[in-house]
């Protein structure tokens, strides 16, 4: 047999510590391709991340699952600098509606309040679209308060919830890779 | 009488970075005009161009928000704790 002497292994195409340098070589590329603006030639992922654990993300689906058929809205409050979610704030949508959120203000003010003792701050807000993507409207752009802060959309239009955070400067809206802790 | 302002991270470039800063008045309106004066950069952030609170702001004194307790002219006095938040509404419309 000609292939008799052929490792186990053939089906695979290099050996493992090519496989090694051939995973640094892709997953560098991966990481430069992400942190390139798509003005630049990059995927739509700029530099700005957000972190933030798998459990807190299922908190705040749950939250916004919790409120269909309206809009679910919170805060997100962690490290200002760090850009580390360390906890959320389901608050009320003082709005009621399906199509638009608005903070319940006092909310607001007991949340920055607790943050501001932890040494936190609120450092974003999420909110859910019911029926359309998980991308800013232009009512969230146009109404966004702080150009420091993250804008976590759950979209609930399809069966699978969709997470993803942005930042909005100045009516400029850039997706954030959100990585979990 | 000297009331403490916390101030929010959106306006904080204007306050050189401070969370919280300090100012003398009798009322909520002479504690931001004492606040505007010495960071202009909040002017425009806090008051509208008549002079009114800007609509997108909310000023609480201790918990209470001023809109309902005499706007500019709700009374402050010493110890009180001065929150300016902004408003955080949007949404799918």
């Amino acid at each position: 047999m000609a292939n008799k002497t052929t490792p186990a292994r053939a089906a695979c195409r290099f050996k493992p510590s090519e496989s090694i340098e051939i995973w640094e070589l892709i997953s560098g590329e991966f990481s430069a391709v992400i942190k390139k603006l798509p003005s630049e030639g990059g995927s739509h992922y700029a530099e700005e991340v957000l972190t933030i654990s798998h459990a807190t993300q299922l908190e705040v689906i749950a939250h916004c699952l919790s409120c269909v058929p309206e809009e679910a809205c919170g805060l997100l409050i962690g490290d200002y600098a760090s850009e580390v979610v360390d906890h959320v704030v389901p608050t009320e949508n003082v709005a009621h509606s399906a199509m638009v959120y608005t903070v319940d203000p006092g909310a607001f003010l007991a949340a920055d309040r607790a943050a501001a003792k932890q040494g936190f701050d609120v450092i974003g807000v999420y909110h859910s679209h019911t029926h359309t993507e998980a991308y800013p409207s232009p009512t969230d752009v146009s109404q966004a308060p702080d150009p420091g802060w993250h804008y976590v959309l759950v979209s609930l239009r399809d069966i699978v919830p969709v997470f993803r955070s942005y930042s909005i400067v100045e009516g400029t809206v850039t997706e954030e890779l959100v990585v979990t802790q | 009488m000297t009331v403490s302002i916390r101030i929010p991270t959106v306006l904080r470039p204007q306050t050189g970075g401070a969370a919280l800063v300090a100012f003398e008045g009798s009322t909520i309106g002479e504690v931001l005009n004492q606040m505007v004066a010495a960071h202009p950069g909040l002017a425009g952030q806090v008051f509208s161009a008549d002079g009114s609170l800007h609509k997108f702001v909310n000023i609480y004194v201790n918990d209470d928000d001023v809109r309902y307790t005499g706007g500019l002219e709700t009374p402050v006095a010493s110890g009180d704790e001065v929150s300016i938040l902004p408003a955080v509404a949007g949404g799918a419309a």
